[in-house]
Formats: structure tokens, sequence, C-alpha cells
């Protein structure tokens, strides 16, 4: 069987079942869920290295200032290469955009999510396939407009505050920029609300039979609660983006307050209030962080359990804390501005929220380190990636309940500890947990291993030089480097920072290198690994008796359930192996209903 | 689908019938000119509940669901009602005066134009 | 144990498309919470608002009435899922057509609620909030009719100076012809006609604008208004009423009845442009939501008789939906 025909399954099933179908509705405009998914993670993985070559251009800039940049710096800038201020704003924020709206959340929910949502619950596909395709198709045009406004120097942030964000006479030229961000950002968020309803409706209704809500694996749990984060806070988002996106070209004053003069043009004329735009904004944005975690969180569950050899330390509660960790996150979206002017008194208010979502966070935390505590680890890359979660998820989440404190904040705001915190948990917990789950679910998308060996090189040299680019921005921001600034360097307080900047620069040169190995190793294994079976991991999933890859329509039969997820170092399991299969149905118990 | 399926005809009609009265009401409470515009907020306002109530129970046909409504539909008001709660805390109030140069000239101008014959009405 | 034997699905007793569009309705509660809570909280927010009916143009009565036919349209839908369910599809067709209709009705009285606010210039962004904007709106509007002409005139040039210099030049090179072709008689009588308006024209507006500019009321002639700037002695001011009425015997006079006849006065309104930024927005975006309904309805229509109860009902749902916002807005807009 070729690599190509192993994405959707064998061909044997397809032409069995009916008419083989064509090439642009197998591989394109496919309604399968795998294929989706695979169409997400390669889409998303494409934009991870665009993103990531705007952020070479950051680092460069900070560590030589004004210096032309090899290489990149001719598609940054035309000048021979040297990045002037308004292309260095135009990269921070085509960066922070790409990768939080067309990395990290369309590869968890889109990419994971999809394949991983009706393997894992025994169903044949999602519930509405054709919202599922279009829901894919929707990033398209995103992408699209995002690249556009990149061109066109989009310069606001991933945060776009108004008012200078709506002011097209605020940045002269970016005028079209920001709108094409905004049409970039609805559009990406009608894609997400499309997979968001599919997803809730496939895992509270196609769940196959004895599959209970308790009998869940963590992932499908975290997917769930996820789905509900975007269906709930991302209309706000979508709301505010099209009051802003009137604001800037049909004359509506949502945001702009008036009689505010920018470069010497007429003065504004409305009564709107730029705040409004922050608490609309992070009351999507904050639930966005943590769209942009539980899947990762859910998924290192299953992995650490399966390399661990036990159960989930703590099944419930995990699934409790995931709860309150979407509950609370509904209402802390204020820390996020304790400083733009805000109501005092509701900065106390979220200040007290913010320090409790540190709670069902530690919760988590234990109950990872509880399952690999006495467990016979193995430290494959899987196990590697997901300890490297847990680890920086650590020290992300500690630094924000330093930044949860308003006194704290009010000095570190908008300086590099708060850069500091949101890579350490967005790279440094999400992405270590996506890699790990790359390599875990690999041999079910395509039915071959990726390389441990290269594998093992790629978390090595990434973990170290994560470390070495990220740790020292703490260290920065406790020295009030401000973060979004060109030229630092102009004050003379932060002179001494550079040579810093520059280890953390050379740091990230290499990080960026390493990606390649990773890039590498899926293409090639995807069609040279070595072969898996069903169930190389020994894994008790649904997803591990379909065969490798399942065909469209994933299981031989229509699996049923008897057992929990996590039936690990079972003494009483069969055939000298250590675990019990959820579908196992010897000794296990039917469940009547949900 | 029972084949035996008894017309609900009648309670809709009745359900029509009440939420048209009940718009009637409101616009009657809006025409009266009660001079505390606080009742007529929450006449208005206490009516607007009464017929989305009457939509959602019997159009909606939630009175005949099971269980899964309050899962649904609670956590979803809540939020939606306490939204505009939260944003009032901040944006409906100020606490503190703005005092940009620009703006100083551009209220200035306002108090002078709140004169003439267009006032805003004071709320 | 039957289950066994025959395995069923977990989940909940109602069919995944119904799951969807509740779950879909949860998402629009939230984009209209967004929209709702942002009418609620800009207005609360601001330090007045108009609420007069002669300044908003906002007529319970146009409210009402389309609160009449929604709740209308939505009983008919209810009407024909019923009826469906008891095997009648006529009679549950022509309750579909109904609903259309009520839609587009609600859609066409909301449109001419909207064009009744355009025609007075109550547009988001354009509506002078203080008296000097107010003279600002129409000497702007002027100074645009003023720049068309020029523009439409048959000579070379393209900035304002440039083509009236030329004007000049061509009408005195057509004078002094002798002999002119028809062409040239036309274009002579062009110019001339051009000429004659905008002698009128050009005074009135700088008249217009001067004054405009220094508050000095029209009782101070246009030719000592610089002197009385200079000596920084006090003049009568001017009030917004004493413009416009200044304004409408210009536009009254012969020579530029057709130049400025259209041109629109727009009174004052201070947090005008954030009433009508949230007028137009929520309401339109609950028409836009309308317009939806009503293709499904033809969806329904289209699929003719086989067309599933289940499909009526999901698209109820939404219809549905759909009138419990406008009970929602008509009070918040209409009566507050
Ligand atoms: C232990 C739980 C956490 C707490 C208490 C916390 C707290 C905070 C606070 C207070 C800020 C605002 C700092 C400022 O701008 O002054 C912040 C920013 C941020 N946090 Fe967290 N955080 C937590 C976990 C997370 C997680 C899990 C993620 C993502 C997966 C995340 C992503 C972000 C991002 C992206 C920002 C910066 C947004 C920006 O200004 O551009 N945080 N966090
Ligand atoms: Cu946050």
């Amino acid at each position: 069987m070729s690599a190509v025909t192993g994405m959707t399954g064998s061909v044997d099933h397809a032409a069995g079942a009916h008419a083989a179908p064509g090439f642009l509705s197998r591989y394109v405009f496919s309604r399968d869920h795998k294929v989706i998914g695979i169409q997400f993670m390669f889409t998303t993985l494409l934009m991870l290295f665009v993103g990531g070559a705007l952020a070479l251009g950051i680092r460069w800039q900070l560590a030589y200032p004004w210096e032309p940049m090899p290489l990149l710096g001719n598609a940054f800038a035309d000048e021979g290469g040297q990045i002037p201020p308004e292309t260095y704003t135009m990269l921070l924020t085509m960066h922070g955009t790409i990768m939080v709206f067309l990395v990290i959340i369309p590869i968890l929910a889109g990419g994971f999510g999809n394949l991983l949502i009706p393997l894992q619950i025994g169903a044949e596909d999602m519930a509405f396939p054709t919202l599922n395709m279009l829901s894919y198709w929707f990033m398209w045009p995103a992408i699209v407009f995002f690249m556009l406004a990149m061109h066109a120097g989009a310069a606001a942030g991933w945060t776009a505050y108004p008012v200078l964000a709506v002011l097209p006479q605020a940045a002269p030229g970016s005028g079209v920029a920001q709108t094409y961000w905004l049409l970039g950002v609805t559009l990406v968020g009608i894609s997400s609300l499309m997979g968001a309803v599919n997803y809730m409706t496939t895992i509270i209704n196609m769940r196959a039979p004895g599959m209970t809500l308790f009998r869940m694996p963590l992932t499908i749990w975290a997917m769930f609660i996820t789905a509900i984060l975007q269906a709930f806070a991302l209309p706000m988002l979508t709301a505010a983006g099209l009051m802003q996106i009137s604001d800037r070209t049909l004359g509506t004053c949502f945001f702009i307050p008036a009689g505010i003069i920018v470069n010497n043009a007429d003065p504004t004329v409305g009564g709107g209030q730029p705040l409004l735009w922050q608490h609309l904004f992070w009351f999507y944005s904050h639930p966005a962080v943590y769209i942009m975690l539980l899947p990762v969180m859910g998924m290192v569950s299953d992995m650490l359990a399966c390399m661990c050899r036990k159960p989930v330390f703590g099944y419930k509660p995990m699934i409790h804390s995931m709860g309150a960790i979407a509950g609370l996150g509904f209402i802390v979206w204020g820390h996020h501005m304790f400083i733009s002017g805000m109501n005092p008194m509701l900065g106390m208010a979220f200040m007290i929220s913010t320090i409790l979502i540190a709670l069902p966070s530690a919760v988590k935390t234990f109950n990872w380190i509880g399952t690999m505590w006495g467990g016979r680890l193995q430290f494959n890359t899987v196990m590697l990636n997901c300890v490297a979660f847990v680890s920086m998820f650590v020290v992300g989440g500690l630094s924000g309940i330093f930044m949860a404190a308003v006194p704290v904040d009010v000095f570190f705001h908008d300086t590099y500890f708060i850069v500091a915190h949101f890579h350490y948990v967005l790279f440094g917990a999400t992405l270590f947990g996506v890699y790990g789950a790359l390599h875990f679910w690999f041999p079910k998308m395509f039915g071959r291993m990726m390389s441990e060996f290269w594998g093992k090189i790629h978390f090595f040299i990434t973990f170290i030089a994560f470390n070495l680019t990220f740790f020292p921005m703490h260290l920065l921001g406790m020295q009030g480097m401000p973060r979004r600034l060109a030229d630092p360097y102009h004050y003379s307080y932060l002179e001494h920072l550079l040579p810093l900047n520059q280890v953390m620069t050379w740091a990230a040169i290499v990080m960026g290198f390493a990606q390649i190995i990773l890039f590498l190793n899926f293409v090639i294994s995807s069609f040279a690994g070595r072969k898996a079976g069903r169930n190389p991991w020994n894994a008790n999933g649904l997803e591990w008796i379909a065969p490798s890859p399942p065909p469209h329509g994933n299981f031989d039969v229509t699996p049923v359930v008897y057992r929990g997820p996590y039936e690990y170092s079972a003494p009483d399991a069969p055939d000298g192996q250590d675990y019990w299969l959820q579908s196992d149905e010897r000794g296990g118990q039917m469940a009547e209903r949900h | 689908m029972t084949d035996s399926h008894a017309s609900h005809g009648r309670t809709y009609l009745m359900i029509f019938v009440i939420l048209c009265c009940l718009t009637v009401v409101s616009v009657i409470a809006d025409e009266v000119k009660v001079a505390d515009r606080s009742v007529v907020l929450a006449i208005v306002a206490a009516i607007a509940m009464a017929k989305a109530t009457c939509v959602v129970l019997y159009f909606m046909h939630l009175k005949f669901e099971r269980g899964w409504k309050y899962l649904l539909l609670g956590p979803t008001l809540l939020l939606a009602a306490s939204v505009p709660f939260a944003l009032a805390a901040d944006l409906a109030f100020h606490y503190y005066a703005n005092d940009v140069p620009q703006q100083r000239e551009f209220e200035r101008l306002e108090a002078a134009s709140t004169s003439s014959d267009h006032v805003a009405a004071p709320h | 144990m039957t289950a066994a034997a025959h395995p069923v699905r977990m989940g909940l007793p109602i069919p995944n498309s119904k799951l969807g569009m509740w779950l879909f309705l949860g998402t629009e509660i939230m984009l209209f919470t967004a929209f709702i809570g942002t009418f609620i909280v800009l207005r609360l927010g601001s330090r007045g608002w108009p609420t007069d009916p002669h300044v908003t143009h906002i007529n319970v009565w146009a409210g009402a009435i389309n609160t009449f036919i929604l709740l209308f349209s939505s009983y008919l839908v209810v009407v024909a899922h019923d009826k469906l369910l008891q095997n009648k599809p006529s009679a549950a067709r022509l309750a579909i057509i109904g609903a259309l209709v009520c839609g587009l009705a609600f859609l066409g009285i909301k449109s001419v609620e909207y064009r009744g606010k355009f025609d007075h210039g109550i547009i988001p962004g354009r509506i002078p909030e203080n008296e000097s904007q107010a003279m600002e709106n129409v000497l702007r509007q002027v100074d645009a009719r003023m720049e068309r002409l020029v523009a439409s005139l048959p000579v070379e040039g393209d900035k304002r100076d440039v083509r009236l210099t030329a004007v000049d030049q061509e009408l005195l090179d057509l004078k002094a012809k002798s002999e002119p072709t028809p062409a040239e008689v036309i274009q002579l009588k062009t110019l001339e006609s051009f000429k004659t308006t905008w002698d009128a024209l050009l005074p009135a507006y700088l008249n217009l604008r001067d004054h405009a500019r220094d508050k000095i009321s029209f009782t101070v002639p246009f030719a000592e208004l610089e002197n009385v700037r200079a000596s920084q002695t006090s003049a009568p001011p001017l009030s917004f009423s004493e413009f416009v009425d200044e304004f409408e015997k210009v536009r009254q006079s012969d020579a530029l009845k057709g130049v400025l006849g259209n041109v629109v006065v727009t009174q004052p309104i201070v947090y005008g442009n954030l009433f009508a930024s949230t007028y137009f927005f929520v309401t339109g975006f609950h028409a836009i939501h309308v317009i939806v309904g009503l293709l499904l309805f033809l969806i329904i229509l289209a699929w003719g008789p086989g067309c599933s109860a289940l499909f009526v009902e999901n698209c109820g749902l939404y219809w549905h939906f759909v009138d419990v916002v406008w009970i929602f807005l008509f009070p918040l807009i209409y009566i507050l």
C-alpha cells in the first residue's frame, strides 16, 4: 500500500463499499474526519514555520538592532535587510496572530480533535461531516487575509487595541491592513465555531455503546470542554471584530471616543469606549489560552498513562479540574486589563478569580506527577515530551500567579516577564505536548512509526534551546525591558541587556533549525517509517483496535465498550498483556445508559 | 413519531394571542407618559422576559424536552445575563475624569450645543 | 441482556441535527449577548442619549407592527410543523409561505425605517454633535457640490484653480471668435451659465463659511468680518438656526436652486453617532438573521412535500430564536 492511500485507509474497503471516490473528494474536499484532521495538521505545521520565521526576525532586531538581517531580512524589509520599526511591529503582530490563530488553536481542536474524537469514542465519523470539511476550508480565506494583512503591514499587536488600531490615520499606510487582519480573525473564528458545534454534538451523541461519560478518555473530556469554551466565548470576539471592522469602514464609533486627534487629522466624532474592545477581546482570549492548553492536557494524560503503564492518577479530579478551569476561565479575563484603566474594584475581583484558577491547574499537575510516580516509565520521545510539558507548565503557571497579583502586575505588565510567561505555557507546555502527541498518534495516522532516534535529537535540542531562549526573558522583564519595542537599547538602563539578548537569539536560531528535523522526520516517516501494527504502544483506547490507518468508517465492527480508559498494569489482564482494552468483553460490564 | 399525534394547534394559538396582548401592554406602557421612566423600564423588561419565555417554552418545545435543556441553557443564560453586568461595572460608571486637552474643548462645545433645541435626555 | 445483542449508542434521545441546532443557538445567544450588552453598556456609559422621537425618528408603532409580524410568522412556523406531524403537507406548505411573506414584510418595514433615518442624515459617523459640526456638515456638502460642478466642466486641468482659470481663458477666447462653430456656441453657453452660477455660489459659500468659522452673526456683513476679528470687539454670536435661515435663502435663490437642492441640513444630535452606531449595528445583524431564516424557508419550499418534519422543526428553532432576539430588541430600541 502506498503512503498516500494510507492516509484514508485501505483501497479495497473503498472499492468494496462504494465506487472509489475521486482524488478531489478523497484528499481535498474530503468529509472523512481523519483526512480533515491531517489537513489541519499539515496546514498548521506549515504556518508554524511562517510564524517561526517572523519570530527570528524579531529576535534578530533585539540582538543586533538595525543591522541588516541575513537571509530572511530581504523577505521582511526592502532596505537591504534592515528591519525598520514599523516592520518590527508588523513582525511581532503577525507572529502572535499566526501562532495563536493559525497554529495552536487549529492544530489542537482542528487537527488532533478531528483525528481523535471519533476514533476514541468509537464512532464512524463526526456528526456533521460536511460542516467539518467547511470548517477546514474556512481556514484558507482567513490565511489569505492574514497574509494580506502581513503584506500591508498590520501592526496593532495580536490584541489590536483601539484607539490606535481602529483609526486608519494612526498608522498611515496600514489603513487596510488592520481591516484584513480583522477579517482574518472573524473567518478563523467562524471556522472554529463550526468545529466546536460539531465536536460537541459528536461527543454527546455519537459515543459507541458502553462508552459512558466517565469511560471517556481524558482527551475526549478535554476536547469537549474546549469545544464548550470555543462555542460560548468565541462569539464575543466575532461580535467585537465585526464592530471594529464597522468602526473602520462604516463610520460607527463603538471603540472611538470623541475628540481624539491623531496625526493631525480631524478630531474624531464618536463617544464609544476603547476599553470595551479589551473586555470583549479578553472575554474570548482568556478562555482561548485554555483552548490552547486543555486538549494537550488531555492528550498528555493519555500518553503518560500509557508510557508509565499506570492508570491516570485521579481520573475524576482531572475532569473536575478541567471543568473548574473552564468555568473560572470565563471570569478572569480582567487580569489582562489591570493597568488599562479598568475600575480598580474589578481589578480586585479579577485578581482573586485568577489566583483561584491556579488551584485546578495545580491539581492536574500533581495528578500527572502521581501518574508517573512508581510507574514503569519508558523514556521514549513521547514520554520525554510529556515530561517537558508538565515541567514547563509548572514554570509558566507559577509566573502566572505572580502576575495575577495586581501590585506585582503593575510592575510586570507589558514587560518581557509576560512574554516569558506565555511562551512557557504556549510553547513549553502546549507545543511539547503536541510534539509528543504527533509521535504517539503518528502510527494511527499513517500506519508507520516516527523515528525514535531523530525524535529524541529533536526533543533535546528544542528543550535546551527553548529554555535558553525563554528563561532569560524573566530576567529581562524584571529589569524592566518592555515588550513590543523595536530598540530597547535606546534607553540607557537597558543597554547592559544586549549580550543576554544575543545569547537568546542564537538559542532561538538553533531552536528554529531544530524544527526542520521534526519536519523531515514527519514527512519521511510517513512513507518510510517502520510499519506499525494496530496497537504499537499497547495502549487501551478504542482508536487502537482500528486498523492503522483506519479506513473510511474507522472500525471493522462498531466497538462496544466494557471498561474504563486507563486499565494498565492490571494483574488479571488477559493474554499475558498488562492492560485491558476498553472494548474487551471478558469480565467487563455493559453500561446501561450515558 | 406516532401517527396518533395530537394537534397542539389550540395551545399555539393561545400562546400567540398572549404574546400579542403582552406586546400591546408594553406599547401602552410607553405611550402613557408616566413621569418615572424606571417604572416603564421595569414593566417593559418584565414583559420581554415573559414573552421570550412563552416562545421558548411552547414554540421551541422546551417545555416538552428532557433534562438536557437545563444543562445547555442554564449556564448559557447565566453567562449571557452576567456579561452586561460585568461590563457595566467598568464601562457604565465614570469613576475618574478623562482629562485630555482635546476632549476638554469638545466637551465645552458640547455643553454649548446642549442648550439648543435638541437636548440629549439625561437618564 | 438485549443491550448487548443490539447495542445502542450512548447519548441524548434527540437527533444529531436538533442537538447541533440547539448548540448553535447557544453560540448565537452569546453573539447577541455581545451586541445587546454593548448597546446597554455604551448607552449607560454615555453621558447622554438621544431619546426624543423627533430627533431619532424612531417610531414605536413601526416597531410594534414588526413585533406582531414576527410573532405571527413564528406562530405559522409551529403550525407548519404541527401540520406536518399530522400528515397534512399542503397546509404546512401554506403556513411556511405565510411565514416567508411575514419575514419579507418585516424587512420591508425595517427598510422604510432605515430610509427615513438616512433621509434625515442619521448615518453613523456623519451626524454633527454640536452646532459648529452641524454648520461644517452643511458647508462640506456645499463644497462637495462646488467641486463636482467644476469637475463636470469641459475644460482641461485637475486642480480646481487650474480649471477655473482655464474657464476664464476659454471664455475670453470664445468671445473673441468672430465666427464660432456650433460646438463652440454650445461650449460658450455652458461656460457662461456656469459662470453666473459660480459667481453667485462662491461669495455665498465664503460668506457662510467665514461666519460659521468666526461664529459671528450674519448681521455683521461679510466685508466687516475681517475688522471685527482684528479688533477683537464683541459681535453678536451666530446660532445654528440663523445659519440655516441664511443657507435656505441661498438655496432658494434662482441661481442656485439646481445646485444646492439636495443638500441635507442635519440638526446637531448630541451622542447621535453612538446612538446611530448601535442602532444600525444591532438591528442590522438581526435583519441578517431574518434573511438567513427566509433562505431556510425557501429551502423547505423547494424541498417540497417530502421535507422532513425534523428539518422544519430545526428551521423553526432558528426562526423562533430570531423572534426572541427581536422581543428583546423592541423594548430596548423603541421604548427605552
Ligand atoms: C496558572 C494559571 C495562569 C495564571 C494565573 C495566568 C495569569 C496571567 C496574567 C495575570 C496575565 C496578564 C499579564 C499582563 O499582561 O500583565 C497573563 C497573560 C497571558 N497568559 Fe497567563 N496565566 C495562567 C496560565 C496561562 C496559560 C495556561 C496560558 C496559555 C496556554 C496562558 C497564556 C497567557 C498569554 C498568551 C498571556 C499574554 C497575553 C498578552 O498580553 O499578549 N496563561 N496570564
Ligand atoms: Cu488570561
